[in-house]
């Protein structure tokens, strides 16, 4: 009893990580971008374009997914991401906290952001520079892995 | 008649055709026929993947007219980043392959030429007689910036693209 009340501790604990909005993240963290155009990811060979990443309004939004199950993921797209825009998940970006970090001249990192739910977060500190911001974008896109839902 | 509109007599051959001096309306029906001829030779295989591009550009910014296409807030594709897109397309040299065409969150057009990871380049446009290009040129070789854009492709573009064709 006292264990499964600690294994639920834990995985309560895991889904609503003590973060207060805006701290910076741990670079060991895996994050990911929920993706609903399909010109955003290349088919041919299962990559994503710079597109998925750019940030709307100074920010990348993102969930921290480190402590969750795949099924996990993909649910908490749908309900927090995708049913409050009428939209399908088409596909999904992963990438670590630590290669966002280490992009270019290292301006971005990845805050939370708790408004929505307790696992969103930013990617922010873009550049004002349209083509600096872009090269970010590519490399943030070269650096992640892409998954497609189990339909 | 066919004299008269080929004016083979200065020894060209077939494109060298001087005027058309037949007045009546057989040698101006075979003139119409001639030039529709003309104009199907004088257009390379080449620029039929162009048009097929510019159909697709078009059904981009068809389909990335409303605010939020992409689940996030993007800008419609503008009207004059569509014709500037196009105008990309038509200005590409023929030596150079059709990229990629993606819409672009901030309300233009993208173009990319992907070869493998740590190899691509992009060029997006948005109607402001822009090009932003960014693109990998192998592992932590970055290339950036922007360059006015009227009716050539600027040659670090151009130069860029090349890099990723084999």
């Amino acid at each position: 009893m006292t264990q499964s009340l600690r294994l639920l501790l834990k995985t309560l604990g895991g889904l609503f990580l003590k973060k207060a909005p805006g701290d910076e993240i741990d670079s060991t963290e895996l994050v990911t971008r929920y993706i609903f155009d399909k010109k955003f990811f290349r088919r041919s060979n299962n990559s994503v374009r710079f597109g998925a990443f750019m940030p709307y309004k100074g920010e990348t939004s993102v969930f921290r997914i480190a402590s969750l199950a795949n099924k996990d993921i993909w649910n908490i797209g749908d309900k927090f991401v995708a049913k409050p825009r009428g939209r399908s998940i088409k596909s999904r970006a992963d990438i670590t906290v630590k290669a966002i970090q280490s992009v270019k001249d290292k301006e971005l990192k990845v805050v939370s952001e708790t408004s929505t739910h307790p696992l969103h977060a930013n990617i922010v500190g873009w550049p004002a520079d349209e083509s600096a911001q872009q090269m970010l974008a590519v490399e943030l896109a070269n650096e992640s892995t892409l998954y497609f839902p189990n339909i | 008649m066919t004299t008269a509109i080929f004016g083979h007599h200065n020894g060209g051959g077939f494109f060298d055709r001087i005027y058309n001096t037949g007045a009546s309306q057989c040698s101006r029906y075979l003139q119409e026929i001639i030039n529709d001829a003309v104009d199907h030779f004088e257009k390379p295989l080449t620029l039929q993947p162009k048009e097929r591009a510019l159909k697709t550009l078009g059904e981009i910014c068809t389909t990335c007219s409303n605010i939020g296409w992409d689940g996030y807030g993007a800008l419609p594709i503008s009207k004059e980043a569509h014709e500037e897109a196009a105008r990309f397309l038509k200005c590409l040299p023929l030596d150079l392959p059709i990229p990629e065409i993606v819409p672009d969150p901030r309300g233009g057009v993208s173009f990319e030429w992907y070869k493998s990871k740590n190899w691509v380049f992009t060029v997006s446009t948005k109607g402001e007689n822009l090009l932003i290009y960014a693109g990998l040129m192998g592992e932590n070789n970055r290339i950036y910036g922007t360059h006015t854009f009227y009716d050539s492709i600027p040659k670090i573009v151009t130069e860029n693209i090349r890099r990723l064709v084999p």
